[in-house]
């Protein structure tokens, strides 16, 4: 067993329910900006016995495209915006939290259900990937702001790579960094769109985003 | 040859940030429009190589969508010609710059061989359309351009999630995601993890393809764009999306679980026509109508693709008649815009009386988009209703054709009432200041000389006609007649998915 693995997959988790549990925009930049870059550092532990460049330098970029830049920009994204908590999310704080608790649990239960071909590791990465990935979407459909809704695709993209940190062997550095890349540029869109809506409509909710509909 | 396809769009599109003057500009855009559809052209007669490792070729399917990719980017930029008027330089920079990234992008998802590369490719396609689609920056056009990148971008991460399961299903004995590798192996893939990706696989890709009930996206970002990118929207970028969903048909097939893939295509199918019906009835925004009509078309789509045999091959034909048809009904509301400057029913009247051409074009598209005899929609839509009959899914055949009815007598109301009668009032002039789709809010701009903009404004330029007609025409002949090189290609095609 990988001690410090899992300790890592536990602490993403965490800080995961930290991320879905708070309402303040810049606490909660700050938390996925911590999550990621413990995040980045998971693949090191998990090759630690068949490490190989190309696996640090995965390691590398998500630790700075992630951990470091893409929080920079979001506080980039949220600065001229006084208000600086998401006041009335759709679904509250603690009935996140809960269906949070709830959606860890169904990961573990999924997670038992599937046969993975190979031996990993660790036994908790599949259900913590599958954890994080149901709280990103609990952000993405539970808050108004625009820039918690970034948040919670942040999140979900953290569980997803959890997934991925599996195949990292398996896929070509080329397709591994063309998804990194992507989601970077994904981001620094969003930010420049969130700025758009700030110019717009005076303030980021998503709530008055609604003169389109039939 | 691929490479080259790939990277000079791209390289153009870096030099045109840099370049000045429109005109420069618009040449550009002109030329490599032309240069790719040369280079398509030539493929159909010399197949390309595979390059990078395999990571990149082309095969009848992928040569299909980028020849419909690259004959609508073609007729598009050509329309773009007399588009743009005013323009501030750093608009038109962008959008010039970003429309050739567009163009890469697509021609990248067309010729990947890697579902990583591919879904990359998709990625690239939504984030270089976000500028095109917030090309007005208004309230509207801001709130659509939301709804674009988030949902698209949550549906690319669920398609993400997919391939990874789909790499661990191979991890015995596919070992990658090279299509070729996975179409060899597909017998022996871990079944229940493959079943999982397939679902993952089609919701995502069908989010971005613009299934209900994953389409809201889709007729915000149609009707808020300027016409010239709806065009493109409906007609290009829906149909890579349609291509990521049959690379996923092609890997089911060969692994038997055709079954699988076509009960779920089929349902989604129906779905869409049942959503494109509700909203198309009654709406009052035309740009929204036709958007809708998109999402039914992308569910007549996979209703062919879902019943297999002669419904692929008649799926893979409404392809090139849908994208044609939606180029031109796009392209044709442009026109409208300009002339009425508002996307509202009802506030177009008599456009027969005032625009004849417009008037006439609006005409052929409605028959056109509802698939009535003389153009090739009507032969598509007809061979996938043939394959459900023959295939004895009668519940789907009695759906569809009371969508398609429905659906049509809904867009005919709504366009008749836009061409009959007189004007109500005399069309707003033009005025240099004010963008053509500045939408509802700002529509009103006042204009300080409106006697010299009064007969510039009531003539239909040229440059946007040609490429209109042009499209139609295409539509029109493959209602008669199917010419033996895109039999033969369609056949390879079908083949690939086991039609």
């Amino acid at each position: 067993m990988n001690v410090w693995l899992d300790a890592i997959l536990i602490l993403t988790v965490i800080l995961g329910l930290f991320i879905v549990a708070s309402t303040r925009l810049g606490t909660m930049i700050q938390i996925l900006g911590l999550q990621s870059l413990i995040l980045g550092c998971a693949p090191l532990f998990m090759y630690a016995q068949d490490m190989e460049l190309y696996i640090v330098l995965v390691s590398l970029v998500v630790i700075v495209l992630r951990g470091f830049i893409m929080p920079q920009f979001l506080f980039w994204a949220i600065r001229h915006v006084s208000l600086r908590s998401d006041v009335s999310p759709l679904i509250g704080a603690g009935t996140t939290l809960l269906l949070s608790g709830v959606a860890i649990a169904g990961s573990f239960l999924l997670a038992s259900k599937l046969h993975f071909p190979v031996k990993i590791s660790s036994d908790i990465l599949i259900p913590s990937s599958f954890s994080l990935i149901i709280m990103g979407f609990l952000l993405l459909v539970g808050r108004t702001k625009a820039i918690s809704q970034v948040i919670g695709y942040l999140v979900l993209e953290n569980g997803i790579f959890l997934f991925a940190i599996l195949l990292l062997k398996k896929m070509p550095l080329l397709v591994e960094m063309g998804i990194l890349l992507d989601l970077f540029v994904a981001v620094l869109v969003m930010g420049i769109v969130i700025n758009h809506i700030n110019d717009e409509f005076k303030n980021m909710d998503t709530i008055q985003l609604t003169t389109l509909k039939d | 040859m691929l490479l080259f396809l790939l990277f000079f769009p791209l390289a153009i599109g870096g030099l045109v940030f840099i370049l000045p003057g429109q005109k420069s500009r618009n040449r550009m855009l002109i030329f490599t429009a032309l240069l790719h559809s040369a280079c398509v052209f030539s493929f159909w007669k010399f197949k390309p190589a595979f390059v990078l490792n395999g990571f990149l070729g082309l095969d009848a399917l992928g040569l299909l969508i980028l020849s419909v990719v690259s004959v609508l980017f073609l007729m598009v930029s050509f329309y773009l010609m007399g588009y743009f008027k005013n323009e501030s330089d750093l608009a038109h920079r962008i959008f010039i710059g970003f429309l050739l990234f567009f163009l890469s992008f697509m021609t990248l998802v067309t010729v990947s061989r890697h579902f990583g590369l591919l879904l990359i490719g998709i990625e690239a396609t939504t984030l270089s359309s976000v500028p095109l689609i917030n090309f007005v920056k208004t309230r509207q056009s801001i709130e659509a351009t939301w709804k674009f990148l988030m949902i698209c971008l949550i549906g690319i991460a669920l398609a993400l999630l997919g391939t990874y399961f789909l790499a661990v299903a191979g991890m015995d004995n596919a070992q990658s995601l090279f299509l070729d590798k996975l179409l060899i192996h597909a017998k022996e893939l871990s079944l229940p993890w493959f079943k999982m990706s397939v679902i993952f696989l089609l919701i995502g890709c069908g989010t971005k393809m613009g299934l209900a009930p994953m389409h809201p996206w889709l007729p915000d970002a149609h009707s808020q764009a300027p016409s010239p990118v709806s065009a493109l929207l409906s007609g290009c970028l829906l149909n890579c999306a349609f291509l990521s969903v049959l690379r996923v048909g092609q890997v089911c097939f060969a692994a038997g679980q055709t079954q699988f893939f076509s009960s779920i295509l089929i349902l989604l199918g129906i779905i869409s026509l049942g959503v494109a019906y509700v909203f198309i009835l009654g709406q009052e925004d035309y740009k929204r109508m036709f958007a809708y009509s998109s999402v039914e078309h992308m569910g007549i789509l996979a209703i062919g693709i879902g019943l297999g045999g002669a419904g692929i091959y008649g799926s893979l034909l409404h392809v090139i008649n849908n994208a044609f048809t939606k180029g031109f009904v796009f392209l044709v509301t442009g026109n409208l815009y300009k002339q009425y400057h508002s996307k509202k029913v009802s506030e177009v009247k008599g456009v027969l009386r005032a625009y004849p051409i417009t008037g006439i074009f609006l005409l052929a598209g409605l028959l056109a988009v509802s698939g009535v005899p003389p153009f090739g929609t009507f032969i598509s839509e007809l061979m996938i209703l043939y394959a459900a009959v023959r295939g004895h899914h009668y519940v789907v055949a009695f759906l569809y054709c009371l969508f398609l009815a429905l659906i049509f007598i809904g867009i005919a109301d709504i366009i008749l009432k836009m061409i009959q009668g007189g004007p109500v009032h005399e069309p707003v002039i033009q005025s240099p200041n004010c963008h053509p789709e500045r939408s509802e809010g700002s529509h009103i701009c006042q204009d300080s000389s409106p006697f010299g903009l009064r007969m510039t404004n009531n003539r239909e330029s040229w440059s946007m006609i040609m490429p209109i007609l042009f499209l139609i025409v295409i539509v029109l002949i493959l209602g008669f007649y199917i010419p033996p090189f895109l039999d033969n290609m369609l056949q390879k095609a079908s083949g690939l998915l086991g039609g």
